[in-house]
């Protein structure tokens, strides 16, 4: 397995029976992925491929076997990445392909099942989704079908787990059986053979048009698409930013200043005695203290809330439509619509989002979109720093910070599509159907990203507010601060002890953010801190996968660009103001 | 006719597209029917149905295929 690279976990892949999961984007392939495999799944890129793919582990009555989920395809021409991976996982050899059909396209979906029946591989089908298929008034003969392809279809849902247990059963039975017949014939003679299976086994029936449908119309057409996707960020904010508000005032924030905070620090107090061990544990800036409450009171009940409704929104199809709807707009700055997914993911965190521009596919979509996203967007922790920071002083400077945000995209997106060279890859896409999230897959998902953050965020973040305990007890930061004051207090106008918040911004992004809380700001001071943060170094661990996704030339190009500009565009709006104010 | 020129309430039928892998693979074939559902705005893509699936076009790609109403 020379030519993949693996990821977190083990497992181990000789002497083991190989299933190749397989099917066109969009089929509910990763549901059967998350329900057939255990929990040691790990994640594998095809060597010299941005694609990623996931391989788990299954057993069936005391036999086991590795399952690799192969990303989606239309077709095995291999005129795509993600197509080249699977042709090439499929030439590797397999015991046993598991090929899923979406019942609601059946048509489209026997293109690839007719393909890969052009493989001396063993192939089970399942004919999945067709509770939505029968919603939709269509009815499959399935042993027609399995007739007419020659090997055994298997109706599931998956979602709900119909159909699991005899796909198990009939996968270990084919598995490693030798197929004959091996026919290979070209595209417009495979597509013709699909038309004519799909008209034998395939009846439609009128129906009436139900809620979901109009929906789905609806969702589509710019009336009233647009309006309804606005009314949609305007819930999910008024989720994320009103609840979050919410559970930090009523739970959290009551809980650790009242019951956690005062525990610690008699407890801490009884055994070490007064000085700077005892203030770096629970002094101002102690560990103990802030060190608990920014990560779990100020920060965690955003980015929670965060997952939760952007999960859901990504499991729902919804997301796609508004790549439709917005592809006009970005197609301007050179993007394709499909771009505003990634970017909303960035609001989450950068990393996965930088990750995610591997679904771009040109160079140049690329690096533009991990541009913007370093420049304009604020990660969930930094969000929720600006809320803390600004939300119960200035509304208006909250707002503000987010209207800067959105203007400076869309500034960048206009130069780099200038500057950089290359074309962007123009939409050409199925939109797939709106259907209600599966609560299992949607959960495992939510636990997994909820996960990743506390591992990754909070160690970072302890190890800032270690650093921050160190240099304010030892009295570095007043040295720093002191050789920092032309910027900090000449240029940008704020206290010099705002230094500190520079120093931690290197680390995380709302460690740029919240070190202004209790410094007494005035509406302009808030908004030049926050406009500093919102540019200043993308965080340590955005940096990496900047590096590891682009260079690192590229990745230290992006880190000082935006830093210079936060300087910049900071201490400007900082005299602008000043000089209209005092003229006035 | 020019695949951008497809007005809504009425059926067409393709005639001729460009020789692209995945526009195949969507279903835009020579003699596939399809319906516009909707043109998204500030020159976006053409949305159209083929059967039951919503199939997004950008202008560029649309504008080379060929096709005729039926």
């Amino acid at each position: 397995m020379s030519c993949h690279e693996m990821k977190g976990g083990n497992i181990d892949l000789e002497d083991k029976k190989r299933i190749l999961l397989m099917g066109n984007p969009n089929v509910g392939k990763s549901v059967f992925f998350s329900k057939m495999t255990g929990v040691n799944v790990i994640s594998s890129n095809y060597i010299g491929t941005t694609v990623d793919y996931t391989i788990g582990e299954l057993e069936y009555k005391g036999e086991k076997a590795v399952m690799i989920d192969v990303p989606g395809t239309y077709s095995l021409e291999a005129t795509s990445e993600a197509e080249e991976v699977a042709v090439n996982l499929l030439n590797e050899g397999a015991d046993l392909i598991i090929c899923v059909l979406d019942a609601t396209h059946l048509e489209r979906n026997l293109d690839l099942a007719l393909n890969l029946k052009e493989y001396d591989i063993p192939i089970v089908y399942c004919l999945n989704l067709i509770d939505i298929a029968e919603r939709e008034g269509i009815n499959i003969d399935i042993d027609m079908l399995e007739m007419l392809l020659g090997e055994r279809v298997i109706p599931t849902i998956a979602v709900k787990d119909k159909g699991l247990d005899e796909l198990f059963e009939e996968s270990f039975k084919h598995m490693g059986r030798k197929r004959s017949g091996v026919v290979h014939i070209d595209a417009d003679e495979r597509w013709k053979r699909a038309e004519e299976i799909a008209r034998e086994v395939q009846t439609n029936t009128e129906i009436k048009e139900k809620f979901i449908h109009k929906l789905e119309r609806w969702t589509l057409k710019p009336w009233p698409g647009i309006p309804i996707a606005f009314l949609v960020l305007a819930i999910a904010i008024g989720v994320v930013v009103g609840g979050g508000k919410g559970l930090r005032a009523a739970i959290l924030l009551p809980l650790i200043k009242n019951v956690i905070h005062p525990f610690l620090f008699s407890a801490v107090s009884s055994v070490i005695p007064p000085g700077i061990a005892r203030n770096i544990l629970v002094g101002e800036f102690g560990i103990l203290n802030i060190g608990i409450e920014w990560p779990f009171a100020l920060i965690l009940p955003y980015v929670l809330l965060f997952y939760v409704v952007f999960s859901f929104l990504e499991d729902c199809g919804y997301l796609p439509r508004l790549g439709v709807l917005v592809d006009g707009i970005l197609s301007k700055l050179g993007l394709q619509g499909g771009n505003i997914i990634t970017i909303m993911m960035a609001y989450g965190c950068a990393v996965p989002a930088i990750l995610g521009t591997r679904a771009a596919v040109t160079e140049k979509e690329r690096i533009m979109v991990a541009s913007l996203i370093c420049f304009g967007v604020p990660c969930a922790s930094q969000s929720a720093a600006f809320v803390s920071l600004l939300g119960d002083q200035s509304i208006i400077a909250l707002i503000m910070i987010f209207v800067i945000s959105l203007i400076t995209m869309f500034g960048v997106g206009i130069i780099l599509n200038k500057t950089i060279k290359g074309k962007y890859q123009p939409m050409m896409l199925e939109v797939p159907n709106l259907l209600m999230p599966d609560r299992k897959a949607y959960f495992k998902k939510l636990k997994m990203r909820m996960k990743h953050f506390l591992l990754d965020a909070e160690g970072a973040m302890f190890l800032g507010i270690l650093i921050a305990a160190l240099v304010a007890e030892t009295g570095v930061l007043n040295s720093v601060s002191s050789a920092l004051e032309p910027v900090v207090t000449g240029w940008l106008g704020l206290p010099k002890e705002a230094s500190l918040a520079l120093i931690l911004g290197i680390i995380r992004r709302e460690l740029a953010v919240l070190p202004l809380l209790d410094l007494n700001l005035n509406t302009l001071q808030l908004l030049v801190g926050s406009v500093v943060a919102l540019f200043y170094l993308p965080c340590l661990s955005v940096f990496g996968v900047l590096a590891k996704e682009f260079s690192a030339k590229k990745a230290v190009i992006i880190a000082i660009a935006t830093t210079v500009s936060a300087f910049i565009f900071a201490g400007l709006l900082n005299k602008v103001v000043l000089f209209f104010s005092n003229v006035i | 006719m020019n695949m951008i020129k497809i007005k809504r309430g009425r059926a067409y039928k393709i005639v001729s597209t460009p020789d692209d892998m995945l526009l195949k693979s969507l279903g835009l074939r020579k003699d596939t029917k399809l319906k516009l559902m909707t043109k998204q705005p500030f020159r976006g893509p053409l949305v159209v149905k083929i059967g039951s699936r919503n199939i997004a076009l950008c202008r560029s790609i649309a504008s080379k295929i060929k096709v005729e109403e039926v």
